[in-house]
């Protein structure tokens, strides 16, 4: 019975991925070319990720100042704000990361030297910093940015992985040509 | 009359496909697949043939030629991997090594259940024999199908249909196999329609979709990337050619 329960369910994944891939559309990407995956992995690392801006927006020091203000609302407000502006960085720093993973496929299909393994480690990764990214949207749409500081900082650090891995496959396009020549 | 029906159908589109192919001389750029399809022409009109003069042998006769056509159709699997994947040796180098792994996982389960007294792999019926090996080619073509999505690899329309096409013979096979196997002759009624309308849909389907000649779009066409990377593999010809000349005048001298 487990085995033809087993079978029944190949049989039909199969027809469903066909049917999936029948009318899935290849998404464009955004990257098309070297120097704009560059830029996206320079704003990536300058600018999104830097510790001191991760610890400060998920900081509780600016909410304890906050709460200290005798003015009537400035709690709430700050909350407020706060919130849209840890979704706002996780949101970029997720479809930021998602473009050079993309960037990334699509460098990686053409090379002959690629590891498989490494390949699906990676992908492993991705699709666990995908999840995370979820997960913490939702803790901070539930509990604020304050509370949710170590998953932010752990999603952060998955980020600048992909980020480096991303760097490396730049910098392995250099490698590519290995001899230097002196002129004739 | 209906089974009748169906098969000089399938013969029919069968021997259109491979007509239009040969006379389009498109035959060649997917010599496996044509093959396979020749032999299922040949192999019917066989059938019929034993079962009109040599009734008592049709039964094994049947099954025999069976065999091969499913051997053929790990041919027609491996002909889209080769043909989708011809021009991204990175993505081809994780399908191999999905080949492997899968190839490995399934003796690997075989032996297993061959060591637990189970006869998954040593089936009791040549039947289920057919339904092991098409669930073999069913994984096979997942992982096909979700390294060209993963990948983003632009496939042509007859490699599309192909894909499609055998697809739906596989899964719709695993399940009919599978459900003679587990109702056993009462499902023979339903066995002798089923499967040929299907395998009718299935040559419909690549009547549409190889009529014209469409290969693969070249790849690099949307994207600068696989251009920077072809233009620094060129430069590196390039360069050691210059070395193997510089070395070459060096030695002469």
């Amino acid at each position: 019975m487990t085995s033809t329960i087993l079978f029944l369910t190949v049989g039909s994944c199969l027809l469903v991925v066909l049917f999936l891939f029948l009318h899935a559309s290849s998404p464009s990407s955004k990257i098309n070319g070297r120097s704009q995956a560059q830029e996206v992995l320079n704003t990536l690392q300058a600018e999104l990720l830097p510790n001191w801006f991760v610890d400060r927006l998920f900081s509780k020091e600016d909410r304890e100042f906050a709460s200290s203000q005798e003015a009537p609302g400035i709690l709430q407000l700050f909350d407020s704000e706060r919130k849209s502006v840890a979704l706002s960085w996780l949101r970029q720093t997720r479809d930021y990361v998602a473009q050079l993973m993309d960037f990334h496929v699509r460098l990686s299909r053409q090379r002959p030297d690629l590891s498989p393994a490494t390949e699906v480690k990676l992908t492993f990764e991705y699709v666990q910093f995908q999840l995370l990214c979820k997960v913490l949207a939702a803790m901070i749409r539930m509990l604020g940015p304050v509370r949710v500081r170590a998953v932010a900082e752990h999603a952060a650090d998955m980020a600048t992985h992909l980020g480096e891995v991303s760097e490396k496959a730049l910098a392995s396009l250099d490698e590519v040509v290995p001899v230097k020549v002196a002129p004739n | 009359m209906l089974t009748q029906a169906i098969w000089w159908t399938t013969n029919l589109l069968e021997a259109i496909l491979l007509g239009r192919a040969a006379w389009r001389k498109f035959i060649k750029v997917y010599p496996l697949f044509y093959t396979y399809l020749a032999y299922v022409l040949l192999e019917s009109l066989a059938r019929f043939y034993v079962y009109v003069w040599q009734p008592p042998l049709y039964t094994n006769f049947y099954w025999g030629t069976q065999g091969v056509s499913v051997l053929l159709g790990f041919a027609v699997v491996w002909e889209i991997f080769r043909k989708a994947l011809a021009r991204y040796p990175g993505a081809f180098r994780m399908v191999r090594a999905s080949f492997v792994v899968i190839v490995v996982v399934v003796t690997a389960k075989i032996l297993a259940n061959v060591l637990a007294g189970e006869s998954w792999s040593l089936a009791a019926t040549i039947a289920e024999e057919e339904r092991d090996f098409r669930v073999v080619q069913a994984f096979l073509l997942l992982a096909v199908v979700g390294l060209v999505s993963f990948y983003r690899i632009q496939i042509g329309r007859n490699l599309r249909g192909m894909m499609l096409g055998y697809g739906f013979f596989i899964g719709t096979s695993v399940l009919n196999l599978t459900f003679r196997s587990y109702f056993g002759d009462g499902f023979q009624i339903w066995w002798q329609y089923l499967q040929p309308a299907a395998y009718v849909l299935v040559l419909l389907v690549w009547c549409v979709t190889l009529w014209p000649y469409q290969p693969n779009p070249e790849p690099g066409a949307e994207s600068r990337i696989e251009q920077d990377y072809q233009a620094l593999v060129n430069a590196t010809r390039h360069r050691f050619r210059q070395v193997r000349a510089h070395v070459g005048r060096t030695v002469r001298s």
